[in-house]
């Protein structure tokens, strides 16, 4: 049980991202099949801005029970309304402030260093008070964040907040009404109160107004807050504070009195809230692009589904190009597992095979999906075997490498699990391979794994019991490639280039082009 | 604060107005060469001239009022050519100011910025005198405007004024701040207040012993002392310094404006002086907002080859009452393409508020002004000729709007006639059809010869040849000659003993449409 601030109710409440707190251990580095479907890219695109988290082993860990799962999808329903979603990162946008300001102040100085301690306490009292209160007005269906919200009001509520608080904002308020009166010379700097004189650059400002007119300033004039002080100033600071004892005398009592003033589950909630927040940022631009994200339905049978699938690491490479991403659909319903992909070279295959692993792997974390609209299952392990361009030496082993991997998964994989073959036997001849193909195909029929196959032999679609999908070419437009893979019979046409009205500089053509 | 002797009524960068296909411009219309005459030498006369003629001008009004500008600039040549000099002298000795300082350091900045706006304010005194005696024989309202400003903003007492704080910016008693308290209790928020010039000995004792005051003194030799009080004054001063240098810059920039803007009339004056000097006719053109009004020249010539040749040279006179279409045939080395360039040339010049090399010109104001000349020497080996020409058409197709002009030179001839003839036609019509106007020179006969009779009214041009075979250069009103390649290819398979004689086209069988 965790420990709690004085005067709040010990809860069981303690985690956002796990049903009944972290049991089990995190992964401590990433599973095999990451590089292969690129979720590699994935997850260092979602934890590259969130460092200080240490994120990724729980990206990296696939949770055990489905209750954990769901506990996750509900909380990115909620996050789904804008306003909860907002209320959460605000939250941890200013727990970073506060942390920021609370760093390394035990070097300082003792007037600066009481300063930035009472500075962040502040914020940290505004936050988790606006927390609250936007939690409040919410509307939440979670177990998670109604666990949460519980949580936090009354922690707001008790006596020792609200009474720190205030006392931080009347020591801020004192210091914030100083003002003093510098001169400073080319050897020394002479203090106090100030005098009212006034503002030289406004005057100069108004002298020089004309010469102003020719172009608006530039903008950007630099603020004039920086806070970091040399030794001059500090110097010059202790005086300020013999100026103005009382305050100063406020601002040390605060400091020594209240310490520690983060709350344990406060802090842990901000670290966890960062799995939603990095995510949903990482998939923003995609959202942009025009792709969908869905929660998908998930569960333990076979009858699977996924509409307006695509591959989440190419999507969002591409969303920054403003390059459109192409989304497939994939079915397999209770009695297939095979799908078989053919069609032209770069013609979206491989992109098709990850897209599909990436699906299960990423609604395996409880995560929003790429696609309209899914059913899934919940997976124990997804399995890759993508065929590696180096070593072109030694075919014959290669082979062997080749098949000695596919046994070993073989010999591990389960019926939840996923295995994602990628141009596998190119070592052999064409008789071999499909020959050997067959049979592995047979294997992991007989395991009832799922198996996304994706191959240049048409006659590996042409097994009984397996789903050919095709990367398909425009008819009218053979020159670009549409990378859509559908279900259909395998084809092996080689698609002559067309070239049709190349420039567009047909009569039709010319007078539709020429714009107003 | 404006300089207005490019627009009446803005601050147009012209830099923005360059079309996408300047350099297709500067190369078929022979531009360098007439840049050069404009800038005698001067390389920013150069740019500017390039630029602002490149920039073409839509609107009638502002070609118009720059018009008048340039009739007063060729009228009070020494008025131009003393403030250009002015500016010239003055920035060439505020660039001495800039030394290898650090610009970010806002003491020096602050400094620099005083003495460049010394020397600033003393060029704008001078150029103010100058336009001060001018300003009785300039009548354009460019002209005008300009001086009266200058006069009324920059009188003696604003100058005196501001010349008192300049002096006053360099802090001979130290520098006077008022702060707060800040973030993690720092100092901050400095906001400089009007500073102890001549201190009252009597009246500062009374005040210190009315008023707690505590006083840090650096220690003797502390460096870094030093440089931390160095940047205490730094902060102090930043947004003072910002302020100076920033109106510093504004200075600057207007005169940069009134260096380019005078510029451009230097170049007009160079090169008006040139071709008077070759005996060549200039004049200025009226510019028309009506597409219907057609196109009237007469003694246009190519002012570039003028400029090469150091002579005169030969000039063409039309009155085209339609000029939607304006094809242009004959023989080789005619000059189709000289006049193809005076046009082009013309135009441009017209639409940037010149003079043009003819006695007189008018024509609409084009939306655009569009090239396609023929390359020979970009036959590269990635792209055939002919890909090459349909590549740069499509280009042009992608950026050109009703209303534009474009001149055509030989195009598609790199491919054989049929073929070229065919796609040259599905290309006028459709541009004809969306308002385009051309001006299109071939050697195929044929292509020229589809359009009589047509709908847009086409007309037709021809370099004279005389009967003799002699070329006079002059380009003609005349419709294209019907020709026959059949003869020359019988010839060639029958050999020379072939028993039929060969007949020449006499052109004085469709030369009733001369002028």
């Amino acid at each position: 049980m965790q420990r709690v601030a004085a005067g709040v109710k010990v809860m069981v409440f303690n985690s956002i991202l796990w049903t009944k707190g972290q049991t089990g251990h995190l992964a401590e580095e990433d599973p095999d099949f990451f590089v292969d479907l690129n979720i590699d890219q994935i997850i260092n695109g979602i934890t590259a801005a969130y460092g200080d988290y240490d994120l990724r082993p729980l990206f990296d860990t696939i949770p055990e029970s489905i209750e954990t799962v769901r506990y996750r999808q509900e909380i990115f329903r909620d996050l789904q309304n804008m306003e909860t979603l907002a209320a959460l990162r605000d939250y941890s946008t200013r727990m970073k402030s506060v942390n920021r300001r609370l760093s390394g102040i035990e070097k300082l100085a003792e007037y600066q260093k009481q300063g930035w301690h009472l500075d962040a306490a502040l914020m940290y009292f505004d936050a988790v008070r606006d927390f609250a209160a936007r939690l409040e007005s919410a509307d939440l269906d979670s177990q998670g964040l109604r666990s949460l919200r519980d949580y936090v009001k009354e922690y707001v509520d008790s006596q020792s907040f609200r009474e720190t608080s205030e006392e931080a904002g009347r020591v801020k308020a004192g210091l914030s009404s100083i003002r003093y009166e510098m001169a400073i010379g080319s050897s020394r700097v002479t203090v106090r109160k100030d005098r009212g004189r006034e503002n030289y650059n406004e005057i100069v400002h108004d002298a020089f107004s004309k010469f102003r007119e020719v172009k608006e300033s530039a903008g950007n004039r630099q603020h004039l807050n920086d806070p970091s002080m040399n030794h001059v100033e500090i110097s010059v600071l202790a005086l300020i504070a013999r100026l103005f004892s009382e305050e100063f005398r406020a601002l040390m009592s605060f400091y020594e009195n209240h310490t520690g003033f983060i709350e344990p589950v406060m802090a842990r909630i901000y670290r966890e809230s960062q799995f939603y927040i990095s995510y949903l940022e990482y998939i923003k631009p995609v959202k942009n692009a025009g792709l969908e994200f869905c929660i998908p339905e998930i569960g333990k049978d076979r009858d699977i589904y996924c509409i307006m699938s695509f591959d989440l690491a190419l999507a969002h490479k591409l969303s920054s190009s403003g390059l459109p991403v192409v989304a497939n659909d994939f079915r397999l319903s209770e009695n297939e597992n095979t799908i078989v992909v053919t069609g032209p070279n770069n013609g979206g295959k491989t992109t098709f095979a990850r897209s599909f692993g990436q699906a299960h792997f990423l609604a395996a974390l409880g995560l929003p999906i790429p696609g309209r609209e899914a059913r899934l299952f919940l997976v124990d392990n997804i399995y890759t075997h993508f065929e590696k361009s180096e070593d072109p030496e030694n075919l014959r082993g290669k082979l062997e490498d080749d098949l000695m991997r596919m046994r070993r998964i073989l010999e591990s994989a389960t019926e939840r699990s996923i295995i994602i073959i990628n141009e596998m036997l190119s070592s052999t001849t064409s008789k071999d391979a499909i020959q050997i193909g067959r049979k592995i195909i047979d294997l992991i029929r007989k395991k009832n794994s799922v198996c996304v196959y994706v191959t240049f032999l048409d006659e590996f679609a042409r097994l009984n019991g397996v789903v050919s999908m095709v990367s398909h070419v425009d008819p009218s437009m053979p020159e670009l490639r549409t990378f859509r893979v559908l279900r259909s019979e395998p084809n092996g046409l080689a698609y002559a280039r067309a070239i049709a009205e190349k420039y567009g500089l047909t009569y039709e053509k010319i007078v539709g082009r020429i714009r107003e | 604060m404006r300089v207005n002797l490019l627009f009446r009524n803005s601050d147009h960068s012209n830099l923005e107005s360059i079309p996408w296909n300047n350099k297709d411009l500067e190369k078929d219309l022979d531009l360098e060469t007439i840049f050069n005459a404009m800038a005698h030498n001067d390389s920013y006369v150069f740019d500017v001239c390039q630029k602002t003629v490149l920039g073409s001008l839509k609107d009638r009004e502002t070609i118009m009022y720059r018009q008048e500008v340039a009739k007063d600039a060729i009228e009070n040549q020494a008025l131009v050519r003393d403030i250009y000099a002015t500016i010239v002298n003055a920035v060439a000795e505020a660039r001495k100011q800039h030394f290898w300082i650090s610009r970010s350091n806002p003491e020096f900045v602050l400094h620099e910025s005083i003495s460049v706006l010394k020397i600033y304010l003393s060029a704008l005194t001078k150029i103010r005198e100058i336009g001060r005696s001018a300003l009785p024989s300039l009548h354009s309202e460019g002209f005008r405007q300009l001086f009266t400003m200058i006069i009324n903003e920059f009188d003696e007492e604003y100058i005196d004024m501001v010349s008192k704080h300049l002096e006053n910016l360099r802090f001979p008693r130290g520098i006077y701040v008022r702060g707060e308290i800040g973030m993690g209790s720092s100092l901050t928020g400095y906001t400089l207040v009007v500073p102890d010039i001549r201190p009252d000995k009597l009246m500062e004792k009374i005040v210190h012993i009315r008023e707690p005051h505590y006083t840090y003194t650096l220690p003797d030799r502390d460096e870094s002392g030093a440089q931390a009080l160095a940047e205490m004054r730094t902060r102090s001063i930043m947004e003072t310094s910002h302020i100076v240098s920033e109106s510093a810059e504004n200075v600057l920039s207007f005169i940069d404006r009134l260096k380019e803007e005078m510029a451009f009339y230097l170049g007009c004056i160079n090169l008006w002086n040139e071709l008077k000097f070759l005996g060549a006719k200039a004049s200025f053109p009226e510019p028309e907002d009506d597409h219907r009004k057609g196109t009237v020249y007469r003694g246009l010539y190519d002012v570039a080859l003028t400029l090469r040749t150091d002579q005169a040279a030969v000039g063409n006179s039309l009155i085209a009452e339609n000029d939607s279409i304006i094809f242009i045939t004959g023989a080789n080395r005619g000059g189709k393409s000289t006049l193809l360039r005076a046009i082009g040339q013309a135009q441009l010049m017209m639409q940037c508020g010149m003079f043009v090399a003819a006695e007189s010109f008018s024509t609409y104001i084009a939306s655009a002004i569009i090239t396609h000349f023929k390359r020979e020497e970009d036959s590269s080996m990635a792209m055939g000729k002919f890909d090459e020409e349909l590549k740069r058409m499509s280009k042009i197709i992608d950026n050109i709007h009703p209303g534009s002009r474009l001149l055509f030179n030989e195009s598609f001839s790199s491919t054989n006639v049929r073929e070229g003839s065919e796609l040259a036609m599905q290309i006028i019509n459709a541009m004809l059809d969306r308002g385009m106007k051309i001006v299109f020179v071939t050697h195929f006969n044929e292509l020229a010869e589809a359009y009589i009779g047509n709908v847009h009214r086409p007309t037709f041009l021809r370099a004279e040849r005389l009967e003799d075979g002699t070329r006079t250069f002059r380009v003609i009103q005349a419709d294209p000659i019907p020709t026959s390649f059949g003869y020359d290819i019988f010839q060639k398979i029958f050999g020379e003993g072939g028993q039929i004689q060969a007949v020449t086209p006499s052109e004085n069988l469709v030369d009733e449409h001369t002028s």
